[in-house]
């Protein structure tokens, strides 16, 4: 009883610790390899500057999984990255609007509701393995179509661009 | 009322119901063409991103064979061609393209070819040998994805699925309108149905007329909006309707109805609605009367043009009518106004010179007073109230010859707490009217058999007791009835005189002489009373086998002082004895009358200079004295 006490004393420590870093951390580090993501537009982190993403700092903020079938797969895969959510967040936006581009600068528009309600995820790996541009990588939308057949309707389709390439969120 | 406007409001809700389930179709009718095009649309835009990012890798490849461009941004557009091709190869999106013209065949050779690339692409040099052979083997796909465009999008195969299309679409619209169509028909169908049938349901066949449920809706209807004008009810009445009916036949009945509905609608504004309640019974509502003359008048002139001769059979019947007028001005309900106008029908009917008779509060007393004392007297005789407010007094009756009492006739006396002495006439009516008769009846045997077991009004040999009957127990069950009351109140049959009307033995003449016979068998004496004020004829009295007759008082009444009275009395007498009739006089008041009565020969007399109807408790004191002379001193 006693131990587990000080393991959960111990947990609300660090995780006071990482949000405090967090809340500090308003400037970015520059990325250490190639630009997967970049983020601009109402964005307060980053004194506002446009936030480019490698790999590895996406990998840094916290990760979420969907279980789903898509249009353009066979059968349901397990997709893992950051839910827009979370990313919106990382930036510290209340943008209401998410412009999204991809490398063929396909584009499509992200709304609020996508992503607090239907819970749009920013994926990078697909069953474990990184999404490459040969496999609609590196980064690509997507929604739990499987579990929420009400989200299985073209205008999500629509908006799940892969190869993500750049966000511009809106206020 | 509340189920014809529940009627109705089903019909509308399922005519809504009808027409929003076409608008529904409709709308999903062009919502799934929408979408079958849009899938189209999807289609195609996954067929020509796939030229697209083709074309890209072509012509990156031929810039970086010019050195245009890096080997980093030749493998970007291998890698995002690869990825087309992947996704035109997999899942449901693409799945009918796919399908069509061999085009996953020919896709995925192209795939084959671009994997089997890579090696090469991964090592490709500027200027080399192998990137030239790489141009001309995509080069060669071009073409046939190129073909695949056009052979979905434009060949014979997609314009014939499309005008497949367009055709479905033509037979749906043209289903769904005649959906609506008939739709609308069946609606407009349904609600002439309706409105057919209310019509019928609100007009009397026989008079074309309103009928009584159409009067009551239009009487609220008056009630609710208190139009401009005054308003007024009148309730009509054939007299003597019955009789026509049951003299000609049903048949003959109805046509004079007709005659008189004719008649009245002739003879009133457009605006009065004239309806036809029941056999013989109209009713009116007169509206935007300017005043009470005018409804009055209105209702006279009518009173008046339905005095005619009907002709029928050779037969002539005189039609006339009573007329009872209420209006509409302080009345609170629409069941008032009803009671009001016919109460002054009632009026009307009884009073001989007014046929036309408006309605005034005294009758609503009256009506009152009647409803009361009908109470009061159910309470009476249904409860078997012996000693209570009714009561006998008894008149006795002397032969005139030696002054002898020969007995007493019982009247009935009803001290009302509340309206005081009630008039035996209007006691008798209200028994009679409200199907109290034969109770009465057997509260006048009750009450005797009372009086002589607790008052002692102990009845000599020789003494007779006279009941006035009811017309209601006039009937073939008359005797047996009698037989019944005597056996249970202990009287003997020769104690017991019944007087009759002559009215109440007119209505059949040949039942009523065999009731006459049979109680005589039975030893009851019967003796008509009042004679001389109804309709009888003498021959009448050769017929009907009576023992008493009792000469009404209007007779006997200064029988001294007229002359032809006394010839009449004197008549009456010698054709009574000649019959072996006595004959009694009534009303006997003074010496003079007393003495005139005997000289012309009446048998026995009753009447105030004798004695006023005495009290039960007075009446032994009678036998004794047994000389009215001697009571008096």
């Amino acid at each position: 009883m006693r131990r587990l006490g000080l393991a959960v004393g111990i947990t609300l420590l660090a995780a006071l610790m990482v949000f405090s870093y967090m809340a500090r951390a308003s400037d970015f580090p520059a990325p250490m390899d190639d630009v997967i993501l970049t983020v601009s537009g109402d964005i307060k982190a980053n004194s506002g500057k446009d936030i480019d993403f490698d790999r590895a700092m996406l990998a840094a903020l916290p990760q979420s999984e969907i279980n789903t079938g898509t249009p353009w797969t066979e059968g349901v895969h397990n997709y893992k990255g950051v839910l827009l959510k979370d990313l919106l967040k990382a930036v510290d936006s209340q943008g209401k609007e998410i412009i999204a581009r991809a490398l063929n600068d396909y584009q499509t528009t992200l709304t609020i509701q996508h992503v607090d309600e239907d819970g749009a995820l920013v994926a990078m790996e697909e069953d474990g393995q990184a999404l490459t541009v040969r496999n609609k990588g590196p980064l690509w939308v997507i929604f739990p179509l499987t579990d929420h057949p009400e989200l299985n309707v073209p205008s999500i389709h629509s908006a799940m661009i892969w190869q993500l390439r750049a966000i511009v969120v809106n206020p | 009322m509340m189920k014809k406007w529940l009627n109705s409001l089903v019909l509308y809700g399922v005519a809504l119901v009808f027409l929003g389930l076409s608008a529904i179709s409709l709308n999903e009718y062009f919502r799934n063409s929408q979408l079958i095009s849009s899938h189209i649309q999807l289609s195609a835009w996954s067929l020509a991103q796939l030229e697209l990012e083709q074309q890209k890798f072509f012509n990156n490849l031929r810039l970086f064979q010019a050195g245009a461009i890096s080997h980093k941004e030749l493998m970007l557009s291998y890698d995002m061609l690869w990825n087309r091709l992947t996704i035109f190869l997999e899942g449901d999106e693409n799945r009918d393209i796919r399908s069509r013209f061999h085009a996953d065949k020919t896709v995925g050779e192209f795939f084959d070819l671009l994997r089997k690339l890579e090696p090469a692409m991964l090592h490709l040099q500027q200027n080399s040998s192998p990137i030239s052979q790489l141009v001309q083997d995509v080069a060669a796909y071009q073409s046939r994805i190129r073909e695949l465009m056009v052979l979905n999008f434009t060949g014979p195969e997609a314009s014939k699925q499309l005008d497949g299309i367009r055709q479905s679409q033509r037979i749906l619209a043209f289903n769904i309108s005649g959906l609506v169509l008939s739709g609308c028909l069946l609606v407009f169908y349904l609600l002439r149905q309706s409105r057919r049938y209310n019509q019928l349901a609100l007009s009397d066949p026989l008079t074309g007329l309103a009928n009584r449920s159409a009067f009551q809706q239009q009487l609220k209807l008056t009630f609710s909006r208190r139009q401009r004008g005054l308003s007024a009810l009148c309730l009509i009445d054939l007299n003597h309707f019955r009789e026509v009916n049951l003299t000609l036949g049903q048949a003959q009945g109805d046509d004079m109805l007709k005659r008189v509905a004719q008649r009245i609608r002739a003879h009133l504004r457009q605006q009065d609605m004239v309806a036809r309640l029941d056999s013989d019974d109209f009713a009116i509502i007169l509206k935007d009367l300017d005043s009470r003359e005018e409804g009055l008048g209105l209702m006279r002139y009518l009173q008046r043009v339905l005095v005619f001769e009907y002709l029928a059979q050779d037969k002539v019947f005189q039609v006339d009518v009573g007329i009872g007028v209420a209006f509409m001005h302080d009345v609170v309900s629409d069941d008032d106004i009803m009671l009001e106008a016919s109460l002054a029908l009632s009026e009307a009917k009884r009073s001989k010179e007014h046929a036309v008779a408006l309605f005034e509060p005294w009758m609503s007393e009256q009506e009152h007073r009647r409803r009361e004392l009908l109470q009061s007297l159910r309470r009476l005789l249904e409860g078997g109230v012996v000693d209570g407010a009714l009561r006998l007094v008894y008149q006795p009756v002397y032969r005139l010859s030696d002054q002898t009492m020969l007995g007493a006739e019982a009247l009935i006396r009803w001290a009302h707490p509340h309206y005081g002495n009630i008039p035996p006439p209007e006691l008798i009516e209200v028994a009679e009217n409200n199907g109290l008769g034969r109770a009465l009846g057997e509260w006048l045997f009750s009450r005797l058999q009372f009086d002589r077991d607790v008052n002692r009004v102990t009845w000599p040999d020789g003494m007779t007791v006279a009941l006035n009957l009811s017309p209601s127990l006039f009937h073939a069950g008359l005797p047996d009835w009698v037989a019944g009351q005597l056996q249970r109140t202990g009287f003997r049959a020769e104690q017991l005189v019944l007087e009759i009307t002559e009215n109440i033995t007119m209505v059949d003449f040949q039942r009523s002489k065999q009731i006459l016979e049979d109680l005589r068998q039975m030893g009851i004496k019967v003796a008509l009373d009042d004679f001389g004020t109804g309709y009888s004829s003498l021959s009448y009295l050769r017929e009907l086998k009576v023992d008493k007759l009792k000469i009404d008082r209007s007779f006997i009444h200064n029988l001294h002082e007229d002359q032809n009275q006394r010839m009449f009395v004197m008549s009456i007498v010698q054709l009574a004895h000649h019959l072996q009739v006595q004959v009694v006089a009534e009303g006997i008041e003074c010496r003079p009358e007393e003495l005139l009565a005997t000289e012309l020969g009446c048998d026995e007399g009753q009447g105030y200079l004798y004695a006023r109807p005495l009290e039960a408790s007075h009446l032994p004191g009678m036998w004794l004295v047994g000389n009215p002379q001697q009571a008096l001193h």
